[in-house]
């Protein structure tokens, strides 16, 4: 499915972030990405989710070479992908049925499927019974569950997952890891960056451990 | 298309939106963008009816040719048919030297003097009006006449034409460049509008991008904001020219009428407010595309 090959990519302040950086994976993968801050986990999800271009090498989605389609066709692709990043960004004064239907609006889906839809994901994460109400009103916890339900709710093929579940209480996260599990067992390929002993991350799935500043494989604990 | 379709109407609600969230602004806004509006279409359009008074009340100039006394009737024919198939000419008369006389005894100055005259003195003319009364075009048909056999001496009204043209330029130049900065304005105006709209919506645009919408999709709806915006503009600035008009034709009629002339002043047609409309609500797309992309820029 995601095809990184020969990749450099760098910083001013982390010039050897990535060099020579190659990794395949398949479709319907779990891939951990563990690595201290400043190891490049997010820049990685970044790259595949087509919003930071690499330095050179390539990097393909489904044999496309994401950086050499044009900006529609990839903004056309990340439609597929679901994006959990720390930091969430609402329509603040929307109603949370309004934020979760926002990527199927963009879709061009038509308004009931959007509610119906947007209604189940809200309900997946627990938050089907305050939908009515707006971002601005929600607590941080809450915040980051509406994100998980506007990710999921465009039935993606992709799940990106920055780490930003520490502090959540115990039983949230198994919500969460629950959702991603039945996702992932329905075909989807999940990639979760995080600090290594990290909640989310799947014991039995493969790993790919970064470090600071040069990144290296470690190669697959599964 | 049925996507396409949904994606234009959620970017007109949300421009409608842009608008109906800051009320006041955009009343005032629309207010000031109609008067620009409305600045720009009268000075074209006042400029016009009187550029259309003016080559009506105003002597045409005009270019006439004297007949020598020996001309003969062959000769006359001669010019008659090759004045008649100059395409620079648009209409021509002959004033023969009875009619010429007639015409100046007419005149209660000259009328004693012609009488102790044993003969009429007068020669025969032809009155050129010109299709085009262009300096140019009276230095050329002068020329082309001068070594025709029977014509004695050529009057042309050049000098008058020239000043005529020249008055007209500067009044057009004066009066386009008004309409033009007046339009610019409104340009400008609907382009910071659109600008400072899209600073308000940066975190949304950093979202919008994050959820796999194309720019088109981010674009649309400011497109749709300055369209209304000029449409708005477009359709006051009409209203007002129309509201105009009317206080004003009463005045321009009295002022005819003291003069003996006709000064009408014929409101402009639908279609021509068909026109502005759609060039205001072009204009004003473009321009708050402008706004949209230097703000992202930025």
């Amino acid at each position: 499915m995601i095809e990184f090959k020969e990749v450099f990519k760098r910083y001013p302040a982390h010039p050897n972030l990535f060099e020579n950086f190659s990794l395949t994976l398949g479709a319907g993968e779990w891939l951990n990405l563990v690595g201290p801050p400043g190891s490049g986990k997010s820049t990685l999800l970044r790259m595949m989710a087509g919003l930071e271009k690499p330095g050179s090498g390539t990097l393909t989605f489904n044999g496309q070479n994401l950086y050499r389609l044009r900006a529609t066709a990839r903004s056309r692709l990340r439609q597929r992908m679901g994006l959990i990043f720390p930091d969430p960004t609402f329509l603040e004064e929307h109603s949370l049925l309004d934020n979760v239907a926002l990527p199927l609006d963009i879709q061009g889906l038509p308004r009931k499927e959007r509610s119906t839809r947007a209604q189940n994901a809200l309900q997946r994460v627990g938050l089907g019974n305050q939908s009515s109400l707006t971002a601005r009103q929600l607590s941080q916890n809450a915040r980051q569950r509406l994100m998980v339900a506007r990710a999921i709710s465009g039935y993606p093929v992709l799940l990106l997952v920055d780490d930003f579940y520490h502090g959540w209480p115990q039983e949230q996260r198994q919500l969460l890891e629950n959702l991603l599990g039945s996702f992932h067992q329905g075909g989807v390929t999940v990639v979760i960056a995080g600090l290594p002993g990290g909640n989310l991350l799947s014991p039995k799935a493969r790993t790919l451990t970064l470090s600071v500043p040069a990144p290296h494989r470690i190669g697959d604990d599964a | 298309m049925r996507i396409w379709l949904h994606h234009h109407a959620s970017a007109f609600r949300q421009a409608g939106s842009f608008i109906l969230g800051q009320p006041l602004r955009h009343t005032v806004s629309i207010l000031l963008l109609g008067m620009l509006v409305a600045l720009a279409l009268s000075t074209g359009f006042f400029w016009q009816r009187i550029n259309h008074w003016v080559q009506h009340t105003l002597p045409e100039p005009t270019l006439t040719l004297f007949m020598t006394d020996q001309a003969n009737e062959a000769q006359m024919h001669a010019l008659w048919d090759s004045l008649a198939a100059n395409p620079q000419i648009r209409a021509f008369e002959y004033i023969s030297p009875a009619q010429a006389l007639a015409s100046l005894r007419n005149s209660p100055d000259l009328a004693p003097a012609l009488k102790v005259l044993d003969r009429n003195p007068l020669p025969g003319a032809f009155v050129l009006h010109l299709r085009d009364p262009n300096p140019s075009r009276f230095n050329q048909l002068e020329q082309e006449f001068s070594h025709r056999e029977g014509i004695a001496q050529i009057r042309s009204d050049r000098l008058w034409a020239e000043r005529l043209e020249t008055v007209s330029t500067l009044a057009e130049s004066i009066l386009g460049f008004c309409a033009l900065l007046f339009a610019f304005l409104s340009f400008l105006l609907i382009a910071y509008q659109a600008h400072q709209q899209a600073l308000r919506r940066q975190g949304l645009h950093s979202l919008l991008n994050l959820l796999g919408a194309s720019s088109a999709y981010q674009r649309r709806p400011f497109a749709y904001y300055g369209a209304l915006l000029g449409a708005s503009a477009g359709l006051l600035a009409w209203a007002t020219l129309l509201w105009a008009l009317a206080l004003i034709t009463p005045l321009t009629h009295a002022l005819g009428a003291l003069f003996q002339i006709t000064l009408d002043l014929p409101p402009p047609d639908i279609r021509d407010g068909g026109m502005l409309l759609l060039f205001s609500a072009l204009g004003g797309g473009f321009a708050a595309l402008l706004g949209q992309g230097n703000s992202r820029a930025n």
